[in-house]
């Protein structure tokens, strides 16, 4: 992989989130609702309302705000939370922390199940395990998380089985066993969604690379079956697999999103959910352009981690 | 008669308290469970609300929990009883020969938290504060036609209002109207974002947005040995089945609002559920302005529509009080009882016809998504009123855009509005023609002139006979339907005394409770 | 006759497709014919009858209304698959349409049109949806135009790497050099030649749309009460979740039912139309 490919693949995504913030500014920006109507809530006068106006420059051409927000913003300055008149960048830097805890927990734990799992199907495929893999996460796939989420609390959380909190968070920093048990469930969900897709996306790249010429060479070659498949086979299956699981982040933070609504879980999605219903513009802008990095960020590591492990491959 | 339940209810009481009917007006004060036997110092109170802080700044406070974070951290000049009685706070006592020139005198000795006295001087800057335009506090219309307001010495303040007032001392008691040291005023205002510098009985230790606020006992606070508690926990929990669940585990010792769907899985756990009738009431706003509500006719078919029973069992599985349009609860001081309004398809559906009102024809009408029953009743309203065949279209919409948009301003809406402090600050905050909110558009000149004569009235009888007229009309007229009242329901555990709801639920008096 | 019976073996060389095919004409019928299937008034509130479990009366019980709790379930099939096949279809005629113009022009104005749809796609695809709603405001139509503006891209991306493929075959280059116009070489030489992954790719999306709309309706963002949407229903039983547990479970098996459903014609489809791809997901 050569450094100008990197270069290039780094500028595409500066490009790609300086268009996506105009994106985000310019759908905000005509949102329903007057921000300074928001601020002052349903007891503003009128000339309290011109006089907020002005002062947040909400009369200013488009170019002129956006140019404002967007130098704020590369300063480190995401403004200040209208609807809880608080800071933005601590408030946010907190959520993002809290859903990282989620995010995290998740991978690890799909990457050690999933892969093994996805691997093992290929290998006896049509078998009975094979066919359970399969049908089971068939059935994963095709239940949205906050069901699967709700399934969980009636499961778990409900009076039977009073095992976890249904809802809620606890800093790790003060109570650790608490603290785990709130993101039990929540952690849950997350891994059933995205084992039922990784497991697949394993199996079938594994099946694809089983069949290659490549594999079969190696097996007339008169390799043990053992050897093909952990020399040569699991590699090559392995980096369509980093791929997906990095394309599966997307899929995570739109999952997280859902999910930690459904666990009333202060993390970086629900602050998106309560922004957009509190009509909390900067508030919006700033969560949206956060995750937009993550997403494009993570992305750009996944290619640049498929072209490390897969020298063969070359970008335009 | 039901009015006030401390213990433990069943349902079955409840109605046959409410068949008893609710013609006086009384409410005991402190409840006798929390006077048996002697306050005790110490202890963390842990309690739980649900929606966010907007801000920390008491004159900028709209919400529940930011009601009761002003209240613990400052003092007002005047608190309402829970009978609504205006009672002293930094105000000890107020006097005035003709309801235009009020003198509010102080107590002397009180501090704020920075350690200054509270003077005059503060007071007088505080309620400039909540008046000036700039401040855009919600309290500013709602304190009372103040024209002046004055230094007379030290301790005293006085108060002239536009014309004879006598609801001032009640007005004043407004959440809003809290007193901060005039220096912090004028010099650091924005600092009561994020820190405080009232004369409250607790101190804001700690506060992390969407999650909790700590305080600290205030050992100056002028009222005796209260507070009681050391220290005070507010807990945020948006979710109410989590919060159930914390309740029960023993994580919090009071939910502020209790869900309703599960107050008997609280009640079998051995948890104290308080119900408190209350003046809070969602309503069907009619435009009065618009076609086709500019028909009285109309709006009472479609008042009479509507299953009211149903409607409160359905939106709050039972737990508040019938209304029959009448905005007034009997927990205001000049409740007037007026007969039952009874489903009448028959009546409605002749109503109709007689106002010329074309079969199946379609209203759209709009419901913001907060608070929930605000949609349930629109649901339920939407059944009933197709029976007369009037075809409601129901527009969901969020909170802000509702606000922007529809309130006040769109002609068929569910609002939904908290018990004020008296009648008076009732019909001026909604039903007059230059109401804060004159959403209805009803623009009754004679309702106008009986509140403007009631305003000015200082003969106690006289109020309530000219009070009682008013509530006629919204009852005969119907310029909004106000299906049922809710009741506040709060949870505690049994360790916890000395909770007692106020009607008004502005007011929480955490300094009177302590932990045994 | 002949016809049908090709159809017929085919598809029984792939159980995937052919139990997927009959499961989705199982699920058109039903919303076809709801009202008809429907026992009672999804809509009709019955005071008396709150919470009430299942019984002949109320196969699936009833809702905290007192409404059918399995007409509501009945009739949410139209929400459900009125969303999936129109965004499908919008997603499949747009994509379609920006992928092969962009394929067949090449060059730079591909490379802009290419780009600019991967911008598009570096957004979370719920996340868009839910910015394009609170911008729209929250209805079924809004929901219909919000998920098809985040599935355009991946269409686009399917029909120019289709359509590639295709572009310097003999036939396209015949017509070029009959001096056709280049509409009529998009429309009439390449789609019909370049058609069938923008097919499998609508079909696939079905099941995935679905569940995005469910999950925007959950939220309360998408279609508002007192539609009958599965989505919704479970939503606003949150309330009620550990009392009545059985209002969130049939919408989830009824959303869960559907999307299988659809997946499985999907995946059939693709092994059918795309032999190549066999085997793989």
């Amino acid at each position: 992989m050569s450094p100008v490919y990197i270069l290039k693949r780094f500028c595409f995504m500066l490009v790609t989130l300086f268009c996506i913030s105009i994106i985000i500014f310019a759908i905000t920006m005509v949102l329903p609702g007057n921000l300074a109507q928001v601020i002052l809530g349903e007891f503003a006068t009128d000339d309290a309302l011109r006089a907020l106006e002005d002062q947040m420059g909400l009369n200013l051409p488009f170019y002129e705000q956006y140019g404002k927000w967007i130098w704020g913003v590369l300063h480190g300055d995401f403004g200040h939370a209208l609807s809880m008149d608080q800071p933005i960048l601590p408030l946010l830097l907190f959520r993002l922390k809290n859903s990282a805890i989620l995010a995290a927990f998740s991978i690890v734990l799909v990457t050690i199940i999933a892969i093994p799992l996805g691997v093992f199907a290929a290998l006896h495929r049509n078998s009975a395990v094979d066919r359970i893999i399969q049908v089971s996460s068939y059935v994963g796939i095709s239940i949205p998380e906050f069901a699967t989420g709700s399934l969980l609390i009636i499961a778990f959380a409900g009076p039977v089985l009073n095992l976890f909190p249904s809802a809620g968070y606890v800093p790790f920093s003060e109570n650790f066993s608490e603290a785990l048990s709130h993101i039990v469930l929540p952690v849950m969900t997350l891994v059933i969604v995205l084992i039922a897709h990784i497991m697949r996306q394993t199996r079938s790249e594994m099946i694809h690379v089983m069949q290659s010429d490549y594999v079969r060479s190696a097996r007339l070659r008169g390799l043990s079956n053992r050897m093909v498949v952990f020399k040569h086979a699991l590699r090559n299956a392995l980096m369509p697999t980093i791929t997906v699981l990095a394309l599966d982040v997307g899929y995570l933070i739109g999952s997280v999103v859902v999910i930690e609504e459904v666990f009333a879980y202060p993390g970086i999605g629900r602050l998106i959910v309560y922004a957009v219903t509190s009509r909390d513009v900067p508030l919006l802008q700033a969560t949206v352009l956060t995750v937009a990095c993550v997403y494009c960020l993570v992305n750009f590591l996944a290619d640049l981690a498929y072209g490390l492990v897969n020298p063969r491959i070359r970008y335009q | 008669m039901y009015l006030f339940e401390n213990d433990r209810f069943t349902r079955r009481t409840f109605l046959k308290g409410m068949a008893a009917g609710a013609a006086a007006v009384t409410l005991c004060g402190v409840p006798g469970l929390a006077l048996a036997s002697a306050p005790k110092r110490g202890g963390t109170l842990r309690v739980s609300v649900s929606r966010e802080l907007k801000s920390l700044n008491p004159y900028r406070h709209v919400n529940l929990s930011e009601y009761m974070q002003g209240e613990l951290m400052y003092s007002g000049l005047v608190k309402l009883s829970h009978e609504l009685k205006p009672v002293p706070d930094l105000a000890e006592t107020w006097e005035s020969s003709d309801a235009t020139t009020w003198r509010f005198r102080l107590r002397k000795g009180v501090r704020f938290q920075t350690g200054k006295e509270v003077t005059a001087d503060d007071v007088v800057a505080s309620i400039r504060k909540v008046l000036d335009a700039e401040t855009a506090s919600p309290g500013r219309k709602n304190i009372g036609p103040i024209t002046t307001v004055d230094v007379e010495d030290k301790y005293t303040v006085r108060i002239v209002t536009a014309y004879p007032f006598s609801f001032l001392p009640q007005s004043l008691a407004y959440p809003c109207m809290k007193i901060c040291p005039k220096d912090v005023l004028e010099g650091d205002y924005a600092s009561l974002a994020s820190k405080g510098c009232g004369s409250g009985p607790f101190k804001l230790r700690e506060y992390v947005p969407g999650s909790h606020l700590i305080f600290d006992r205030n050992p100056e606070y002028f009222d005796g040995e209260k507070p009681y508690l050391d220290e005070v926990q507010m807990l945020i929990f948006p979710d109410s089945v989590a919060e159930t669940n914390a309740l029960l585990t023993g994580q919090i010792d009071w939910v502020l609002e209790a869900n309703i769907s599960q107050l008997d899985k609280l009640k079998e756990a051995g948890m104290v559920v308080t119900r408190t009738g209350s003046g809070q009431f969602p309503s069907v706003v009619f435009g009065c302005d618009m076609k086709p509500f500019t028909d009285m006719r109309v709006r009472q078919a479609i008042s009479l529509s509507l299953d009211r029973q149903m409607a409160l069992d359905m939106c709050l599985e039972g737990i508040g009080r019938i209304g029959n349009d009448n905005p007034v609860s009997p927990e205001y001081p000049f409740y007037h009882q007026l007969p039952e309004r009874k489903q009448d398809l028959e009546k409605a559906a002749k109503l109709l016809s007689e106002a010329g009102f074309r079969q199946g024809s379609t209203i759209p009408m709009y419901i913001a998504a907060v608070p929930a029953v605000r949609g349930k009743l629109g649901i339920v309203l939407q059944q009933c009123a197709a029976q007369i065949g009037v075809n409601i279209k129901l527009q969901h919409v969020d909170y802000s855009t509702f606000l922007d948009q529809y309130w006040k301003k769109a002609n068929f809406y569910v609002g939904f509005y908290n018990m004020q402090s008296c009648e008076d600050a009732l019909f001026q905050l909604l039903y007059t023609s230059d109401a804060s909110w004159n959403e209805t558009r009803w623009n009754n000149k004679k309702f106008d002139q009986l509140v403007l004569q009631a305003r000015q009235q200082l003969d106690l009888e006289k109020q309530r006979a000219i009070f009682a007229d008013c509530q006629e009309m919204l009852y005969e007229e119907v310029p909004s339907c106000v299906p049922f009242f809710l009741d506040l329901v709060s949870a505690h555990q049994s360790k916890v005394n000395g909770i007692v709801r106020n009607p008004r639920n502005t007011f929480f008096t955490i300094e009177n409770v302590w932990m045994s | 006759m002949s016809c049908i019976r090709t159809v017929f073996s085919t598809l029984r060389r792939y159980p995937s497709a052919f139990v997927g095919s009959i499961l989705v004409s199982l699920l058109l019928i039903v919303a076809l014919f709801a009202p008809m299937i429907a026992p009672h008034d999804p809509l009709k509130l019955n005071p008396k009858e709150r919470f009430a479990p299942p019984s002949i009366e109320h196969v699936m019980g009833t809702d905290e209304y007192g409404r059918d709790m399995f007409s509501r379930i009945i009739l949410g099939t139209r929400t459900s698959l009125g969303i999936g096949l129109s965004v499908s279809v919008i997603c499949a005629v747009a994509g379609g349409l920006i992928g092969l113009t962009s394929g067949y022009l090449g060059g730079r104005a591909d490379e802009f049109i290419m780009r600019a749809m991967d911008i598009l796609m570096a957004f979370p695809g719920i996340l868009f949806a839910l910015l394009i709603l609170s911008m729209l405001g929250s209805s079924l139509v809004n929901v219909i135009v919000a998920i098809s503006i985040t599935g355009i891209p991946k269409t686009a991306r399917v029909a120019r790497s289709s359509c590639l493929n295709v572009r310097n075959e003999e036939f396209i280059e015949a017509a070029k050099a009959r001096g056709e116009r280049t509409w009529y070489i998009l429309l009439v030489e390449l789609l019909p030649n370049a058609v069938q992954p923008i097919i499998v790719e609508a079909s696939i999306k079905v099941g995935f749309v679905i569940l995005t709309a469910s999950s925007l309706s959950f939220l309360g963002l998408g279609t508002q009460p007192p539609t009958p949407d599965w989505g919704l229903i479970i939503g606003s039983a949150r309330e009620y979740i550990f009392e009545a547990p059985m209002l969130i479970v049939w919408p989830i098996l009824a959303i869960a039912f559907t999307t299988i459903s659809f997946n499985l014609l999907g995946d059939g489809l693709r092994d059918i139309l795309d032999p190549k791809e066999l085997g793989r997901v």
